[in-house]
């Protein structure tokens, strides 16, 4: 049994990770860089070690610095999160001949679905539904390729994932630009710059299947997500079960990806991703590792994902059989952004002031960040993650409104405002969207009409307060503002 | 009389406080209340026949509240005193709508581009911004800053001259 577990990791997901160890007894072990050396991670892990500067490459993606402190620590296993090295075959590979489980996926399997146009010849070869594009690494006569596949188009980081070193081309003309910034997006991101070129679906979902794998052969599918709600190719909601696919489509994919999970030799958690659109779904990509989504499948069947991947690392078998998988309810997560979503969802840095989190049954966060933590921008602006559960869709919709409208952030911009109107959106409560949803309903989205009682807090507010000032009580003693217990400083 | 801007909108507004009472005046209408302040900066305030709690929090100039459940972020700004360190965006400027790196910068003063051309390559949070030649002309007053080099929101990035 695993007794000590390092994470290769930072934020919510290392946050997520430790309390998964922590429920298993697992003694843990956070990294982190200069900058997050306060930040919660490092405080919950039951160790820390420093692995240099701020620029990733230095630190959260440098091999030999985690390994080495992985050793430094006797800690059997490495637990990659999502991002950063999760889904680097070579780091998977030297994890393992440095005499440590790395959790995940064999190191094989990283490299051949990392690879998207391997993986794309892998799943044909299986019978898995793809997207017309080009066969493999591009090369040769680049503008012949596209006019052969047609515009609009897709640019896409052979490695990529997570919407990085991504592009969609809608003219010859911009081709050439597109290319250069997905390259340069992939180097810095991936260090690899190869690209593919795909058909570009003009107004398809995103829905995809969690998989589950041991290293029997088992594997089993956790039913699907639905993440059509984007911005920059990235997702920011998610539901389980997707409101747009009958039963039977929802038996074909669960069957597609186990398919496409047998065909990659597949164990241990991760996900396939397809594209649906007038009744046809296609593969996507396949996601080696644990997905920043994965909460929601986890409130629906009932099952830990984190726990099953260590366990599964271990050599356990699973205990269950699809049969034994059930989805009940409904489950939505909200992905709470430091960006400004009425400047196209630029970051924007800085200093969590005050943070209060939402509470309540059926409500789940997941969070990376505390008050008085300054966000740099050194790393993705996720702040935490606001999952609900309910019995049905709509009502699940209104518990999210409830939790986000309880989500204090002060401090920083945040997507919170615009994230609380997709919930009143009729659309969206209609279950009517596709990946274009934010283009098609939120262009140039701002603020409503700003109600006067804004300006009063805002204007009242700012005069110092004088502990000797603080008001006794609320006049109305029934208030439950005159308890305040319901309301806790967030993590 | 303060000016307030949220997002785009911006609002002429005056509080005056007598007590745990206010006046605000907004443009040209007027609301009274009452409010009070509680532990960890939470206001409470009784508008129109409704209790409201909110929280603020302030940075010099900046103004963050949370009320209705909704986090908004202010820009205040006094009447009478301008705020010097923002420059005024143009045709003829262009501003870092970011703070991140300087990943690259693509041609050099005196250069002339045309409109559509990449100038600089900022970084943040690992997204690539390309800032754009708004028309064609004569490349001036290019950033100083190192490639690699950090870059404030709001800094000048490049003008451009008449050909």
């Amino acid at each position: 049994m695993i007794k000590k577990i390092l994470i290769a990791n930072r934020g919510e997901i290392a946050c997520r990770i430790i309390k998964a160890c922590k429920e298993m007894k697992i003694r843990t072990v956070a990294v982190y860089s200069e900058v997050d050396s306060n930040s919660p991670h490092v405080l919950m892990a039951d160790q820390a070690v420093d692995i240099g500067p701020a620029n990733p490459l230095e630190s959260y993606l440098n091999f030999d610095k985690i390994i080495k402190a992985a050793k430094d620590t006797n800690s059997e296993a490495i637990h990659p999160g999502y991002g950063f090295l999760s889904e680097n075959g070579d780091f998977a590979q030297h994890v393992q001949d440095s005499g440590l489980i790395f959790i995940g996926p064999d190191p094989s399997t990283i490299k051949s679905m990392g690879d998207k146009a391997e993986s794309k010849q892998m799943m044909i070869k299986a019978g898995v539904p793809t997207i017309p594009g080009s066969d493999g690494e591009l090369t040769g006569n680049i503008d012949a390729i596209a006019r052969d596949i047609g515009y609009p188009l897709m640019v896409k980081a052979a490695a990529g994932g997570g919407g990085k070193g991504m592009r969609v081309v809608k003219h010859s003309d911009d081709l050439e630009s597109a290319i250069d910034a997905a390259k340069n997006e992939a180097r810095n991101s991936f260090g690899n710059d190869t690209l593919i070129l795909e058909k570009f679906l003009d107004n398809p979902r995103h829905i995809e299947v969690q998989i589950l794998g041991d290293k029997k052969g088992n594997i089993v599918h956790l039913y699907e997500r639905e993440c059509s709600i984007q911005r920059r190719h990235q997702k920011i909601i998610e539901e389980s079960p997707s409101p747009a696919i009958t039963n039977k489509l929802r038996s074909e994919m669960g069957k597609a990806a186990i398919k496409a999970a047998k065909a990659a030799n597949y164990s241990n958690a991760g996900t396939v991703e397809f594209l649906y659109q007038d009744g046809d779904f296609y593969f996507l990509e396949m996601n080696t590792r644990l997905q920043v989504e994965h909460g929601i499948t986890e409130m629906v069947c009932g099952i830990d994902i984190v726990k099953w991947q260590i366990r599964v690392a271990e050599g356990e078998p699973l205990d269950f059989s699809q049969k034994d998988v059930k989805q009940r309810g409904h489950a939505i997560e909200c992905r709470v952004y430091a960006e400004d979503p009425s400047r196209d969802f630029l970051p924007t840095p800085g200093l969590i002031r005050k943070m209060i989190l939402p509470e309540g049954s059926g409500i789940r966060n997941d969070v990376g960040v505390s008050e008085g933590q300054e966000i740099t921008s050194d790393y993705d602006p996720l702040l935490a993650k606001v999952v609900v559960w309910d019995s049905h869709r709509n009502s699940a919709i209104d518990r999210m409104d409830y939790a986000l409208s309880n989500f204090v952030i002060l401090g920083l911009i945040t997507n919170q405002p615009f994230l609380r109107d997709i919930m009143n959106n009729d659309s969206f409560r209609k279950a009517q969207f596709s990946t274009n949803f934010i283009d098609d309903n939120f262009q140039e989205w701002d603020f409503n009409q700003i109600p006067p009682e804004v300006l009063a807090v805002a204007l009242l507010g700012t005069k110092s307060v004088s502990n000797s000032k603080i008001s006794k009580a609320s006049r109305d003693p029934h208030s439950p503002w005159s308890n305040r217990g319901g309301w806790r400083q967030g993590v | 009389m303060d000016k307030i801007s949220i997002g785009s909108n911006t609002y002429e507004a005056k509080l005056r406080q007598t007590g745990s009472e206010f006046k605000l005046t907004i443009g040209e209408d007027n609301y009274e209340g009452e409010f009070s302040r509680k532990n960890n900066g939470m206001v409470q305030l009784f508008m129109e026949n409704n209790r409201l709690i909110g929280f603020s929090e302030r940075n010099g100039n900046e103004i963050y509240v949370h009320i209705n459940g909704i986090n908004y972020f202010i820009k205040r700004e006094s009447g009478t005193v301008k705020d010097a360190s923002f420059e005024e965006e143009s045709d003829d400027t262009v501003l870092s709508p970011i703070t991140g790196k300087l990943l690259d910068k693509k041609v050099k003063n005196g250069d002339s581009v045309r409109k559509g051309e990449v100038i600089v390559i900022l970084e943040a949070m690992k997204m690539e911004h390309r800032l754009k030649a708004p028309r064609d002309g004569i490349l001036s007053k290019l950033t100083s800053a190192e490639i690699g080099g950090q870059i404030k929101e709001g800094e000048l990035m490049f003008e451009l001259e008449e050909e």
